[in-house]
């Protein structure tokens, strides 16, 4: 009788030990902590801006955005670079202006994305696919990312040309990733690639086999007594 | 009686047996498909075109919920593009946005199921970081009659041909106030703003025509707005099947 009762006690302290483990902590430690962090440049807008009459020209600008990952967030988290851009490009005779983007992670060319503008008369904004940095290129707490913008406008004459690229809002977004999808995210998740509602099923499922026997044998009890 | 009973069990668990192996191997006769041929090209491909009366503006937005859908060829294949753009044209210029993207033309032969036929395909395989903005008004800045269908090859690398002209009028706007106005058309969720513009993909001499449509898929509303100068008047044609992209023709 004794040993039955050890048994039940130990059963129900190792289901309660894995409710916590695989549910109750991960959810309260996922309730306090930032699951969204943003890193942003310096300034909030950047611009190269030219009035000119020379028909070929370049400029250059570096946009620095310093951030922090700590190893535990490493390969648990979404890391991607955003920016908006805005143009404006008049110009009297036909010309072509080219921009290249590169994005440079701690010193290495990771993305080069290039926007050909053609024409006398361009306006408009808009956003890049988002740029994801991938974990294995990243260093333990800090790092750099440099958007390095190079800007080559030509004409095949002299004439009047206004040009103006904004680079609006630079940011790092460093989100929690949930692999498994189940609520709880990676970086507290103690199963990350398993769903831990399927566990708490089973468990819900399991608790039910002792009530059984329970009842089972009181049932049995009653019979032999009658 | 009981040798009789177990025999008949036995043939009927050899029956179910069959009738398993059976169904298992028709039902792993698919449509096969072989491709005979394959090639590819990289294209400059049309996300977003904007157009802007004389005497006016536009801006038509985009944002990533929002695509360009091709559907190329008799078989009508199925490609799609997002984007995130606002082109902003001004007094009679019209802008269009292109991306390079891999083409690829195969000649599939496909059967039996649906009977053994050969299919022309045109598809995107892949879409690389390089984007163009381009003028496509023509010669004149007061009519989208000679508008740009397909620019000169640039970088080396030749454009798809699309619907951009103004051919008919389906609207008329006239402008008698002394001050301009903006007419604001806008799709909701899960609506096209531009369907069934027409596109020809050339993929190394293979030509396919098909449709562009541009579609939202979140619950944003996409918007053109049209502005209107003070003291003028535009013949409007509606580019697609939709009423949302416009192109002009100035009356006077």
């Amino acid at each position: 009788m004794r040993i039955n009762r050890i048994s039940i006690f130990a059963y129900f302290l190792w289901i309660t030990t894995l409710l916590c483990g695989v549910i109750i902590y991960p959810t309260y430690a996922q309730s306090n902590m930032s699951l969204v962090t943003v890193y942003s440049s310096s300034d909030p807008v950047y611009v190269i801006k030219e009035n000119t009459t020379i028909p070929t020209w370049t400029r250059e600008l570096n946009i620095e955005i310093p951030f922090n990952i700590s190893r535990n967030w490493i390969g648990k988290s979404n890391v991607t670079v955003h920016f908006e851009f805005y143009f404006n490009i008049k110009s009297e005779e036909w010309r072509i202006s080219t921009v290249n983007y590169t994005f440079i992670l701690n010193g290495k060319p990771i993305r080069l994305i290039r926007e050909d503008f053609e024409g006398t008369w361009l306006k408009g904004g808009g956003s890049y696919p988002e740029t994801i940095i991938k974990p294995e290129m990243l260093k333990e707490n800090k790092n750099i990312l440099i958007i390095k913008i190079k800007v080559l406008q030509k004409g095949l004459v002299e004439s009047k040309s206004y040009f103006e690229l904004q680079i609006k809002q630079p940011h790092i977004k460093i989100k929690a990733l949930d692999s498994d999808g189940d609520g709880i995210y990676d970086i507290v998740d103690p199963l990350p690639r398993t769903n831990n509602n399927n566990y708490i099923t089973g468990i819900i499922g399991i608790m039910g086999i002792p009530i059984s026997i329970g009842v089972e044998k009181f049932l049995t009890k009653t019979k032999n007594k009658r | 009686m009981d040798k009789k009973l177990l025999l008949m069990s036995e043939l009927l668990l050899l029956s179910i047996i069959a009738n398993i192996f059976i169904i298992s191997n028709v039902a792993a006769i698919g449509e096969d498909e072989y491709i005979i041929y394959e090639t590819y090209e990289d294209k400059w491909t049309l996300l977003i075109q904007a157009h802007a009366p004389r005497y006016g503006s536009t801006k038509g937005t985009s944002s990533w919920s929002y695509y360009s859908k091709y559907v190329i060829g008799p078989w009508s294949t199925t490609s799609i593009v997002y984007h995130s753009v606002t082109l902003m044209p001004e007094d009679g210029h019209c802008i269009a946005r292109f991306q390079l993207v891999r083409w690829v033309y195969q000649y599939v032969l496909v059967g039996p199921l649906n009977g053994e036929h050969y299919e022309d395909r045109w598809f995107i395989d892949q879409t690389f970081s390089w984007y163009k903005t381009v003028n496509i008004y023509g010669n004149s800045i007061n009519t989208c009659e000679d508008d740009v269908e397909q620019p000169p090859p640039s970088n080396g690398y030749y454009f798809i041909r699309f619907q951009s002209r103004y051919s008919s009028q389906d609207r008329r706007e006239d402008s008698d106030s002394d001050s301009s106005y903006t007419i604001t058309v806008s799709v909701g969720s899960g609506s096209g703003i531009a369907l069934g513009l027409t596109v020809v993909v050339d993929v190394n001499g293979h030509q396919g025509t098909g449709t562009l449509g541009l579609y939202n898929s979140a619950y944003n509303t996409w918007t053109y707005e049209y502005v209107f100068g003070p003291h003028h008047s535009w013949f409007i044609d509606y580019l697609g099947t939709t009423q949302y992209l416009w192109t002009f023709k100035l009356n006077y």
